[in-house]
């Protein structure tokens, strides 16, 4: 859980987690909008299916990946949030290939 | 005819110094982020952050402020600043390939200068895949740049400089900070002894970091050293970190862990370049081989900043400086007969940053790089175990290379970056070899995974004013 230190005064915008409203702000990544909310999983493993988190937070570590807007494999750190935008999480199996929720 | 061009890959202390040396001898720069904003890790979104309430902007340290004055000299018209670019392929005759918005480009500059810093070393240890466990660093830029921090209970664990200012900051942001475990030990500061004398050409330095370890004193913080092992569990996300101190083992509750074992350089490109690189031995990481003015194995490629080995903010505007000069000499923009003197007063303040890193190197010398519990996970992507690796090592497995094909490890998105100093540690200790020995990942191209759509769209940047 993540929570906000400084005053955002940034425009409020609705986005979509797994069909969920959100509320988010301008210029904010849709990663720091998750954590700031609580979410506890944004995709899980092809291999051992754990749930994963941001790591790196700086678009190098590839395990805050989601699917936006029908996108797949979309960095959450390095995609800031739009109004209306639609973030699932991911779980992609090895063997039997995607399946979001 | 297009104008002479040197496009700068990353905007952070080194790519602004750099940029801003090169406009000023009337050099065309094109300098590529995949940032909104320039500023690199130190400097991370400075600009807003500069509009915020003064608590805030005390806790991110009057450093953090030095860069205002960077970001301001890029507004330069010899220079122009593309943000948002994803560079995903270098060719070695200087043109970048590079994705805006899903769209590709390319550009050709006479000369390139990498400079996309370094990466936290990886931590490859029990339960550091688990949702909860994040880098220090990782956790300092969701704080600059979006201004959040973590709202339960918080470990920190490993060593080095960015791990104690971390702390420092998340206390000063009100964290709730329940141990910071810091693996130095009194035999690292006695090690370390013998180079504080040249260290001691750069006090403010040292200065800093003595005030930082009384700061977390006087914030209350359990600052607990010489910390020989860590390990994370919890049923599906993090529960609690055990640490092992003097033969006996304690656990700590927690929402937070993070991680934090100094920076490596981040060497994607200058290895997909397939530039000469060296091990450094010291600090365990390779770093690509460059001259005195950072000039590579190709001599169209520069390479400036902690990407050319881990120097530090000052240190990396320092090098970039030097790099813009000389190449300010080769495209005819400078007297060679006034290369020295006018590098001369940079490369003293070079030297007192280099001055001090022997210290700094020696005292937060990492400890947790080659993990002994076989099922820890090594390789994040592929979810590659020590035991996988080790199994490979037995049946033969000549290097990181073919280790990709005994098992995937390095093989998922992010291309070996968190996995690859892990996994040559742990082969060449099975093999009784040295890392240098067994070499590194191949890098190829995309740099980052790159959508079919990207690669049709590819268009040439016209360069400025041609
Ligand atoms: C997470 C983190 C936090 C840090 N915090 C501090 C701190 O608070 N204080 C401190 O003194 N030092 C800090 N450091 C150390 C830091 O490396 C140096 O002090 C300094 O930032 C180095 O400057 P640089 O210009 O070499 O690299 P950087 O400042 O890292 O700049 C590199 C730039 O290259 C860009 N880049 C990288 N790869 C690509 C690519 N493929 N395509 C496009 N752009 C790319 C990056 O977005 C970045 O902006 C931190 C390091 C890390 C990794
Ligand atoms: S958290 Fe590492 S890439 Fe996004």
């Amino acid at each position: 859980m993540f929570k906000l230190v400084r005053p955002n005064t940034n425009q409020s915008v609705t986005i979509y987690f797994n069909g969920a409203p959100l509320t988010a702000f301008e210029n904010e990544t849709v990663a720091a909008a998750l954590l700031r909310q609580g979410k506890k999983e944004f995709r899980t493993t092809p291999v051992k299916q754990q749930k994963r988190l941001p790591f790196c937070m700086m678009g190098t570590c590839y395990d805050c990946l989601l699917t936006i807007d029908d996108l797949q494999d979309v960095q959450g750190c390095a995609t800031y949030v739009r109004d209306g935008m639609q973030i699932k999480t991911q779980h992609i199996n090895e063997k039997q290939g995607s399946d979001h929720e | 005819m297009s104008k002479q061009t040197v496009v700068v890959i990353g905007a952070g202390a080194a790519g602004m110094a750099c940029a801003c040396t090169l406009a000023q001898h009337d050099i065309c720069v094109t300098l590529i982020d995949e940032q909104p904003q320039a500023g690199g890790q130190i400097y991370r979104n400075l600009t807003e952050n500069q509009h915020m309430p003064a608590d805030f902007k005390d806790l991110l340290g009057s450093d953090y402020f030095k860069g205002a004055d960077l970001i301001k000299d890029l507004d330069h018209p010899q220079i122009t600043h593309h943000a948002r670019c994803v560079i995903w392929q270098i060719d070695e005759d200087g043109t970048v390939y590079f994705s805006v918005d899903g769209k590709a480009q390319s550009i050709k500059g006479d000369y390139v200068v990498v400079a996309t810093g370094a990466l936290e070393r990886p931590t490859p240890v029990k339960g550091w895949t688990l949702a909860g466990v994040m880098g220090a660093g990782a956790a300092q830029v969701a704080m600059k740049r979006d201004g959040i921090v973590p709202s339960g209970d918080v470990v920190l664990a490993g060593c080095g400089p960015l791990l104690l200012l971390v702390a420092q900051q998340l206390a000063k942001a009100g964290c709730q900070i329940k141990a910071l475990l810091d693996s130095t030990t009194t035999k690292d500061h006695v090690n370390a002894l013998p180079s504080l004398l040249p260290a001691l050409s750069n006090m403010s330095l040292l200065k800093k970091g003595m005030e930082i370890k009384v700061s977390l004193k006087k914030l209350g913080i359990p600052h607990i050293t010489g910390v020989e092992k860590i390990e994370m569990s919890g049923d599906t996300a993090l529960e609690q970190i055990t640490y092992h101190k003097d033969g006996k083992s304690h656990t700590l509750a927690c929402d937070t862990v993070l991680l934090h074992q100094g920076v490596v350089p981040n060497i994607q490109i200058s290895r997909q370049l397939n530039l000469d690189h060296q091990w450094d031995e010291s600090l365990r990481c390779w770093h690509p081989t460059t001259d005195d003015w950072g000039q590579s194995s190709n001599q169209n490629i520069f390479v400036a900043g902690d990407g050319a080995g881990i120097i530090g903010a000052l240190g990396s505007q320092y090098s970039a400086t030097l790099s813009a000069l000389k190449i300010s000499v080769l495209m005819g923009k400078l007297p060679e007969s006034d290369l020295l003197k006018q590098a001369a007063p940079i490369r003293k303040k070079l030297k007192a940053e280099q001055a001090v890193r022997p210290f700094i190197n020696t005292l937060f010398k990492p400890k947790w790089l080659r993990p002994d519990d076989e099922d820890v996970v090594v390789c994040r992507c592929e979810e590659t175990t020590v035991k996988d690796i080790k199994r490979s090592a037995d049946i033969g497995c000549s290097g990181p290379n073919q280790l990709k094909s005994f098992t995937r490890a390095g093989m998922g998105p992010c291309q070996g970056r968190y996995c690859g100093l892990s996994v040559v540690e742990i082969l060449a200790h099975a093999q009784k070899t040295t890392p240098d020995k067994l070499g590194y990942y191949r890098i190829r191209p995309p740099l980052k995974p790159l959508r079919l759509s990207e690669v049709a769209s590819l268009n040439t940047l016209d360069q400025k004013d041609a």
